[in-house]
């Protein structure tokens, strides 16, 4: 499913918590959705599941609005996380799949199935009171999934997991991901983005900072740093590059400006040292967030 | 539609199972029934103990006839005397007054009466005990002091005591309530006061309880946001209407058991209690009320995110409706009157004045359709209403608005 959000906005009591936010999520990508705390991400979601009503712009579903007759192909983990308290596992999870459609026996039959995957199942018929903060979290997701929804809106889905739950839903979103489906996720969290998003969108204080191809993002506005080791004379090493980059006995590293290959300074160096060890790192998404941040205004 | 009534079946089936609803449930009717029996208990009761009384008699001349009657008049089950007596002759009264409550002290006596000097004259007695709850006893020891003086001041006026007690023999008022169709029935007096109250309570508990467990089901799902995961498979209207449908079934359900239990009661006390007629009237007072109340406590529900904050305007309604129950005593001597008739149009506690004057008497066919129309027409506009404001509200988080805020939610909506 393809999702458009074009120029959306939304402003509570004067303070826009959205603004003119354009994005296109194509079908069957994993999009990550990032910023920092209370950038807009929340409230981005909530209109696109028709919770809010954007004050200007449209978001479309396959080109169209969303109706509620759409509701059964979209899947969705809010990020305040709340249950009947008093009721049942394997109930309340059979309930939500009704809701979006299922047959009882089919929807029973699912969420048996994801309890075993989650490691749930000796809860079954256990009150949700009863449960962990952790595997309250599974059992949200699990709603958000059982009805095989072709679009998945995931708000924070990592958060509080450990690293074996974390692993299973990475597990389960990627197999949506090879059926097809299109997936949506939120986090502040943006190592997370990095490990498992092609497309991404950031957004700080409501507005659009970065958006495109993971890959190109990070080309485009990352600086990547190199480090190489040798042995040898380091004071050959000094003369050459640039006066930003750290001479140390035993390596020469710094910021790899654009224009600049690491060909460049190897050519360089080699006649004099013997290099033993190269090493390139990407920019992190964090520190383009943060660079652009300190940098003043987005893209 | 579908979705309607698996969110109505939801609410009904996780509400019937919890102890809350089974315990509130029954526990009214046990109320009831305590309420109508126990009176009824401890005035049969006689008890198996003999009970001893002191008599303290100043003037020396009521004492054995004092002793005769009471033991000739009042038995218990086995056929033994109920009273015995014993006569204090100490000199001066004061000194028999002493020893009198010493005896109560030491318990030796359950109670003892002064026959003052002048009891002939000023008409009066004193009955000492240490609990003095006992008003069937006080009655009787009332009825025979009363009696003997009869007799003394008959004799005293030269009449023959029997020709007196012959023709200052109690009426026995027997109650006949005519109902419409102008038959005569054997009425109860205790039932035909209190059974309207019941009426009222029956009604008020069923609507007012399930509109309360409508609001808390509302705020709870709206304080922990699993509102948004359902309006991401359903829409507000189809939540509304199921909750409101699931737990008025509820309410009904407790209503049809409230009637079993006056079906039982009936049976087993022998006088009509509930008449089919009656019964579809509560129906009828049930959905419409329930409508109307559904509709306010949804909202509200919908509007604060507090419990506190709820409750404290709720509150507010349950006062204004049981407003009905307090004057019950004036409706149920004037189920005609003017009053009672423009109290019973009144949005809020309409069906609970229309089920209080149906526990009195068939109200007119008129008074019944313009009750019913008038309540239609509330129940209809706070639906709007409410459907407005829970659109909007329902989702808010943070504080809860103002009542502009609200004004303008609902021109909006």
């Amino acid at each position: 499913m393809r999702l458009d959000l074009q120029n959306i906005r939304k402003e509570f009591n004067k303070t826009v918590a959205v603004d003119g936010l354009n994005m296109s999520i194509s079908e069957g990508s994993i999009f990550g959705l990032v910023g920092p705390n209370g950038a807009g991400k929340t409230t981005t979601i909530r209109m696109i599941m028709n919770i809010l009503q954007p004050d200007s712009g449209t978001i479309l579903l396959n080109g169209s609005p969303i109706y509620e007759a759409d509701y059964p192909k979209i899947g969705y983990l809010p990020e305040e996380r709340g249950l009947y308290r008093k009721m049942k596992l394997l109930d309340t999870i059979v309930y939500f799949g009704t809701l979006k459609g299922l047959s009882k026996t089919e929807s029973k039959q699912r969420t048996e199935h994801y309890l075993d995957r989650f490691d749930l199942k000796d809860y079954t018929n256990r009150k949700i009171e009863e449960l962990s903060k952790g595997n309250q979290q599974k059992v949200q997701f699990i709603i958000a999934i059982l009805h095989n929804p072709d679009l998945v809106i995931l708000d924070e889905p990592f958060s509080g997991l450990d690293p074996v739950n974390q692993m299973i839903l990475k597990e389960i979103i990627t197999e949506f991901h090879d059926a097809g489906k299109t997936i949506v996720f939120s986090t502040h969290q943006m190592e997370q983005v990095e490990k498992l998003c092609h497309d991404i969108c950031m957004i700080h204080q409501g507005r659009r900072v970065l958006y495109g191809k993971l890959m190109e993002i990070k080309r485009n506005y990352g600086t990547r740093k190199f480090r190489i080791q040798y042995e040898g004379n380091e004071k050959v090493i000094n003369n050459i590059g640039n006066a930003k980059w750290t001479v140390r006995y035993d390596s020469i590293s710094g910021d790899l400006a654009s224009g600049l290959e690491i060909n460049d300074i190897l050519r360089q160096i080699i006649s004099v040292v013997t290099v033993t060890h190269v090493d390139i790192s990407e920019p992190s998404l964090e520190q383009i967030f943060i660079d652009l941040v300190k940098g003043g205004s987005g893209a | 539609m579908h979705k309607l009534l698996l969110i109505a079946q939801w609410e009904y089936m996780t509400r019937i199972r919890s102890k809350w609803f089974i315990i509130s449930t029954l526990i009214i009717p046990l109320v009831l029934v305590a309420f109508m029996f126990l009176p009824a208990v401890v005035m049969q009761g006689t008890g198996s103990d003999i009970r001893i009384i002191a008599l303290i008699d100043a003037n020396g001349e009521m004492s054995v006839e004092f002793e005769t009657a009471i033991s000739e008049q009042y038995h218990l089950k086995n056929g033994q005397a109920k009273y015995q007596i014993i006569v204090l002759e100490n000199k001066p009264v004061e000194e028999a007054i002493a020893v009198g409550h010493e005896l109560l002290d030491s318990q030796t006596i359950d109670a003892f009466v002064v026959l003052p000097v002048d009891i002939m004259g000023k008409n009066h007695a004193e009955y000492h005990a240490n609990f003095i709850g006992n008003y069937r006893e006080q009655e009787e020891v009332r009825a025979v002091i009363s009696s003997v003086l009869l007799n003394l001041r008959a004799r005293d006026a030269g009449l023959n005591p029997e020709v007196v007690k012959q023709l200052s023999r109690r009426v026995n008022l027997d109650l006949i309530e005519m109902d419409g169709g102008g038959e005569k029935k054997q009425g109860d007096e205790l039932f035909s006061y209190i059974l309207p109250v019941i009426f009222v309570m029956m009604l008020y508990f069923a609507i007012v309880m399930s509109s309360q467990v409508l609001m808390r089901s509302v705020l709870e799902e709206r304080t922990n946001r699993l509102v948004e995961i359902l309006l991401s498979s359903v829409n507000a209207g189809q939540l509304m209407s199921g909750k409101i449908l699931g737990l008025g079934l509820l309410g009904l359900t407790q209503l049809l058991f409230y009637m079993v239990c006056g079906f039982v009661v009936s049976q087993y006390r022998g006088i009509e209690i509930i008449n089919t007629a009656q019964i579809l009237y509560f129906l009828l007072y049930f959905i419409l009320g329930y409508m109307f109340f559904s509709g306010v406590y949804a909202a509200i529900g919908a509007v604060f995110s507090s419990e506190q904050d709820a409750q404290q305007a709720v509150s507010i309604i349950s006062i204004v409706s049981i407003f009905p129950l307090l004057m019950s005593s004036y409706v149920i001597t004037n189920p005609d009157s003017l009053l009672t008739i423009v109290l019973s149009h009144m949005p809020f506690v309409s069906p609970f004045f229309m089920i209080l004057i149906i526990g009195i008497k068939a109200p007119p066919f008129w008074h019944i359709i313009s009750t019913s129309i008038l309540l239609i027409l509330y129940a209809v506009c706070a639906m709007i209403i409410a459907g407005k404001i829970f659109r909007t509200a329902i989702l808010m988080t943070g504080k809860r608005p103002s009542l502009p805020e609200i004004i303008q939610w609902f021109k909006s909506a």
